[in-house]
């Protein structure tokens, strides 16, 4: 959340990058691709994609995404797997969406309908069944280790395209604690602001006098900070008085005005649910709209080890009538085609039902969406009758995430070095599933 | 003249040292400023000038404590009139309960304590040890031995807390090794895990050598290893149990037998288990998947023959590894510490970065460092001595450098470096501000008790269980039976109640979603109390059949305390561990506790996390970088509102003055600790006139929101 002027060295090589190349006709610097520059084009205008693993003529056109998390190790067999009429089903019944030849359980009927935006990745694999450890697997596209923390997509998205939005943070996450989703081994700049609930806003941005004691206020501590700046002419104090410099333009920016849901019509928010994740998805849409590129929602309640059938019932009534309204929100306001949304979870459930009602974590199969971008409306990857094995269209994690980074065209092979000097990638060597988009 | 000695003498007139330097007599402290003023002299660079006593004050309770004086600490400390009132205040300040909170917050950063919970180990494990760090801290233990202590730790969370240090990286046997020398040794190996490391001489097979001294480590303790009857007997159901479909008692037998069980399963014990090389191993000097018959330690130590010498492997083998590791004659782990300790003071190491030692990497000032290292020795790795010489130093004592210090450039150490605060330091000077004796606030004794509670449950299981073999089982399996179902006597109207609140929530209804909420709770209160009971009269029951000593009127499962100990969201220790508030803190918002006694790490989005606490995933992650959010929290969050509250010691310094100036000079002196200047109070009576008399808040607000607070000069 720092302006752009001091904190994006990107912008700068950004702009070299394109006079080079507008002079030349050739990139000059090796190592950053052209897809970097592409983060400052107008949202709503292609860019240029050097995705390198892209099939000829192949542009993915989202560059923002709304991730959605379900915490706790969704059950594929009961969303979006459906397996009618076996034992393993436990009596949900599959029901046909808008596109032909996909089929979802019958806890989404809404978003059935609309479906023509809507991918079903029902060849995930994982190799953690544990929660923690899942969901920072997920998160990051490395498995968690005792000497190193890895970042986030959030925190990949700013480093390597940069931010657009001056005052507002390049990433935010509303409610739930994401495991490896931070910035890492990053700097600290990179990692997400936390919002516990969508209706409150950014933390301590409102200030507690009004306008004028707080000015005087402001004053005040600078003239008697001047001594102290005269002593110490030092990067560490100076940067706090930048710092302090940024805060308040968040104050008063009208960007701020994004976190508000009462600026939108009630019944737009009664539309999405008035409930956390609801009211989630709707903060979700209105900061892609002010250019924070990365936002994250999660969705907790999916380790339903007891009375699964009762719960997912439940839940799904939320995220169903959520993310049905966000997507036909989107395509309404034409941003569709610019922003992925991606619904994930730590691993799937046992497609055996225990003794008591529920379902226990099961790695090995599970499902996740990709809607929205330029995304191709069905389904992608099969597993077999009882949903206990991939036989099709496999995906492992980094695969995954290497998906949609792909999606948003961010270059899968550029190597960023850890302070240790380790290389990473933004999916680890995970290859996309370019089928995946049309 | 032995090696040393001459070594010395050589640097000494090499570097033109004065004679005192050579001295015995000459006290530690003056000859560490020798070995300084001496390398200033050499590289032109003049010395800062000294602090004065309020910026003295300031810091060294900030560096020692952990926090900013007190207003009376600070006027105590300047009206002394006795010529060594610093070297007094030192002693007093290393001696002191800050001290112990402060050390504690440096050594959770470097060893990621985390105490809410830890693998399959539950909180117990990361409480444990963050109480046995507080008192290896507390005893002032010596360097060495804590490092031996934790690295050949073994036993039960309860007995041996150190057993921490492996349970932190349980599953990550090769990550543990790693963290070993880049901790205690200074040295990165981590690359060599995966491959030969590019750049620098570690080989992969050097790192599996040195991997195999802790591959037999296993981080849980069998739950049967007291008794193997258990075991056959509980085996025996369990068989029954897989033959055909579990039936839902079998089930929750099997489950409630678990919980009873899991505790003595909290712990450190060893196996045989050997260590392979990976599958694609590619190097010549190994086959790929052979397995690593002798453990060897990274490198061999000079002039001493066995160490380094490979071992054969053979169960646990960590005496050999704290034999060579904490070895005086280890060159790399007395020069670790004691660039650590200097760095706490000085804010930058004699060798930069603390933890990535190369062969040929060399201390800015090595006569310096040979000296520290000699003395640590000869004080036998007594840390908080050598903290005494270097805080005595005139080096210590003299102002801040004020400029930007690069890290690619020497840095001689004309004085200590301007440092922003820490998290923690900041944090405890708040609390400093709002609570009276800060330091004097626990939470832990609490968490001591449920340990002391899971120690008489564990041990009472062995005695009864073990004595009586089989029977014992049987007994287990029957008291099991006996509390099935009691566990539920509420289930259904519970579950018609959590119906109801959601019900409430999307209606909106708050008020009656916490209504029935508190009824929630109230009938889950009442199952775990039936669950108690039962247990209870069962063992008294099994007690009178065997008629053998009365059991003890305690319930043995542990396992509505277990869970709640892993709860994640820092609430844990304020339901069950809330301590006897001593009365001075009846009234204080539970949150003003000094950072050493909340969860480490603090829950995500508290003032600590948002300052820089580290998350306690990685070796000393801290950070102390600003962000718009930290002047958030201190423009307009509710730290702010409290402190100039009714009750907070801050409010209670400043309001009965009368003036303005006098207002100003207590405010100056609690929050920076020293007078405000002449220009500060033009300023003030300006700023302050025609106002009420609540305007100090505003001179408040504007001190908090100053650089001079947050940084140490």
């Amino acid at each position: 959340m720092d302006s752009i002027l001091n904190s994006d060295d990107l912008t700068r090589r950004r702009f070299m990058n394109y006079t080079s190349k507008a002079l030349l006709g050739v990139t000059v610097l090796p190592g950053i691709s052209l897809s970097a520059f592409g983060a400052d084009v107008k949202k709503g205008q292609s860019k240029v994609i050097s995705a390198p693993t892209a099939a000829p003529g192949k542009k993915p056109t989202a560059r923002n995404i709304i991730y959605l998390y379900m915490s706790g190790g969704m059950t594929h067999l009961d969303t979006f797997d459906p397996k009618p009429g076996t034992d393993e089903a436990g009596g949900v019944k599959a029901i046909p969406t808008a596109v032909d030849g996909t089929m979802v359980t019958e806890n989404f009927p809404l978003l059935a309908k609309e479906w023509n935006k809507v991918c079903a990745i029902n060849g995930l694999t994982t190799t953690q069944g544990a929660h923690e450890q899942g969901n920072y697997f997920m998160h990051s596209s490395y498995t968690m280790r005792g000497t190193i923390t890895h970042p986030g997509l959030g925190a990949w998205m700013q480093r390597l395209e940069g931010k657009t939005n001056r005052t507002l943070p390049g990433s935010v996450l509303v409610g739930g604690g994401a495991v490896g989703g931070g910035a890492g081994f990053m700097e600290s700049k990179y990692a997400p602001l936390h919002i516990g609930s969508p209706t409150e806003g950014v933390k301590n941005s409102r200030a507690m006098v009004g306008t004028s004691q707080f000015d005087d206020r402001l004053m005040l501590a600078k003239k008697f900070d001047e001594a102290f700046h005269g002593r110490y002419d030092n990067k560490k104090v100076r940067a706090y008085k930048d710092m302090y410099d940024d805060a308040v333009r968040l104050m008063r920016s009208e960007d701020l005005k994004a976190f508000d849901l009462g600026q939108e019509d009630p019944k737009v928010r009664a539309e999405y649910g008035e409930n956390g994740f609801g009211q989630g998805c709707l903060l979700a849409r209105r900061l892609i709209e002010n250019d924070v590129r990365h936002v994250e929602v999660t969705l907790g309640g999916w380790d339903t080890h007891t009375n699964n059938f009762t719960a997912v019932a439940n839940m799904a009534k939320n995220l169903d009538q959520a993310l049905s309204t966000l997507l036909r929100d989107l395509e309404r306001r034409g941003m569709i085609e610019e922003t992925l949304v991606v619904l994930t979870t730590e691993f799937g459930r046992t497609p055996q039902i225990n003794d008591n009602d529920g379902r226990d974590h099961f790695p090995k199969a599970f499902s996740g969406l990709i809607c929205g971008g330029s995304v191709k409306p069905g389904h992608y990857g099969k597993t077999n009758e009882q949903g206990t094995e991939v036989v099709e269209g496999k995906l492992g994690v980094p695969d995954f995430n290497a998906t949609i980074a792909y999606g948003l065209g961010l270059p899968l092979d550029e190597i960023i070095y850890s302070p240790s000097k380790r290389p990473f990638q933004v999916a680890d060597k995970g290859k996309p599933a370019t089928e995946v988009f049309a | 003249m032995n090696l040393t000695s001459f070594t010395r003498w050589f640097s000494a007139m090499a570097l033109g040292l004065p004679a005192m330097i050579l001295a015995q007599e000459t006290p530690p402290s003056q000859k560490i400023d020798a070995f300084i003023e001496s390398a200033l002299k050499q590289h032109n660079v003049a010395p800062n000038p000294p602090t004065n006593d309020e910026t003295f004050c300031r810091r060294i309770y900030l560096d020692v404590t952990g926090r900013i004086p007190t207003k009376d600490e600070l006027s105590t400390f300047l009206t002394d009139s006795d010529a060594g009132k610093r070297s007094k205040l030192i002693d007093k300040l290393l001696n002191s309960e800050g001290f112990n909170s402060h050390t504690y917050n440096w050594w959770a950063d470097v060893l990621r304590i985390q105490t809410a919970g830890m693998n399959g180990n539950g909180a117990e494990a990361g409480m444990a040890y963050a109480a046995w760090v507080k008192k290896a801290i507390a005893s002032n233990m010596p360097y060495d031995q804590f490092v031996r202590e934790l690295v050949t730790a073994k036993g039960y969370v309860w007995d041996n807390g150190a057993v921490g240090y492996y349970i932190r990286d349980a599953g990550m046997p090769l990550d543990n090794m790693s963290n070993t020398a880049q901790v205690f040794l200074g040295t990165r190996v981590v690359c060599a895990q995966c491959h030969n490391h590019p750049f620098d001489h570690w080989k992969q097979s050097d790192y599996y050598e040195m991997a195999a001294f802790t591959y037999g480590v296993d981080t849980e303790m069998s739950p049967y290893a007291i008794n193997p009857a258990l075991e056959t007997v509980l085996m025996s159901n369990e068989k029954k149990a897989k033959k055909g479909r579990k039936a839902p008692d079998v089930r929750a037998l099997e489950g409630m037998i678990k919980d009873i069980l899991t505790p003595l399963s909290y712990g450190v014990s060893e196996t045989k288990r050997v260590l392979k090389l990976p599958a694609d191993y590619k190097y010549d000097d190994a086959k790929p998947d052979s397995e690593i018959t002798k453990a060897k330690a990274l490198f061999a130590i000079d002039r001493v023959d066995k160490d380094g010498a490979p071992v054969k492997v053979d169960g646990d083998m960590r005496n050999h590894l704290a034999d060579w590791l904490c070895n005086k004659q280890n060159p790399r782990f007395t020069t670790v510490i004691v660039n650590r300790i200097w760095k706490r003071a000085m804010g930058i190491g004699l060798i930069e970065p603390v933890d990535d030692f190369k062969d040929d990497t060399l201390a800015s000032n090595q006569p310096l460092m040979k000296y520290l290292q000699e003395t640590l020795v000869r004080d036998k790795y007594d840390m908080k001595k050598l903290m005494k010489y270097i805080y005595n130093t005139r080096t210590y004592q003299r102002q801040s450098t004020p400029g930007d210090v690069s890290l690619e450039s020497a840095y001689y150490f004309p004085g200590p470096l301007l440092r922003r605060m820490t998290a923690e330091q900041i944090w405890d000077s708040i609390v400093t501000l709002m609570i009276p004796n800060p330091d004097g606030r626990k939470k832990t004794e609490g968490f001591q008790a449920r340990l002391d509670k899971m120690k008489e449950a564990a041990e009472e299981l062995k005695a009864r269980y073990v004595d009586t073999k089989r029977q014992g089982a049987e007994d287990l399996v029957a008291l099991a039976k006996a509390m099935q179902g009691v566990g539920k006597i509420n289930e259904t109207k519970i579950a018609e109640l959590r119906a109801k609140i959601t019900k409430a929530r999307e209606d909106k209804d708050e008020k009656t979603a916490r209504e029935l909420q508190a009824e929630v709770q109230k009938l889950t209160l009442e199952q775990e109390t039936a669950v108690y009971k039962a247990q209870a009269e069962k063992e008294k029951e099994i007690d009178a059949k065997r008629k053998s000593t009365p059991f003890a009127n305690k319930p043995l499962a542990m396992d509505s305390d277990a869970k709640k100990g892993t709860m994640k969201d820092g609430k844990m220790m304020q339901t069950s561990d809330a301590p006897v508030s001593a009365a001075e803190y009846v009234g204080f918002d539970e949150k003003y506790f000094r950072a050493s006694e909340l969860p480490s790490p603090a829950p995500a989005g508290h003032f600590l996390r948002e300052f820089g606490q580290s998350e306690r995933l990685v070796i000393e992650n801290s950070w102390i970088d600003a962000s718009v959010i930290q002047a958030l929290a201190l423009m307009n969050g509710e730290i702010f509102e409290e402190l100039t509250g009714a009750k907070s010691q801050l409010t209670k310094g400043v309001e009965f003055a009368l003036t303005p100036t006098e207002k100003a000079t207590k405010l100056w002196l609690t929050v920076l600790g020293r007078n405000p200047t002449d220009k500060e109070k033009q300023l003030v009576t300006e700023a302050t006139a025609g106002k009420g008399k609540d305007s100090w808040k505003d001179l408040f607000w504007a001190l908090l929101n100053g650089r001079e607070f947050i940084f140490i000069q």
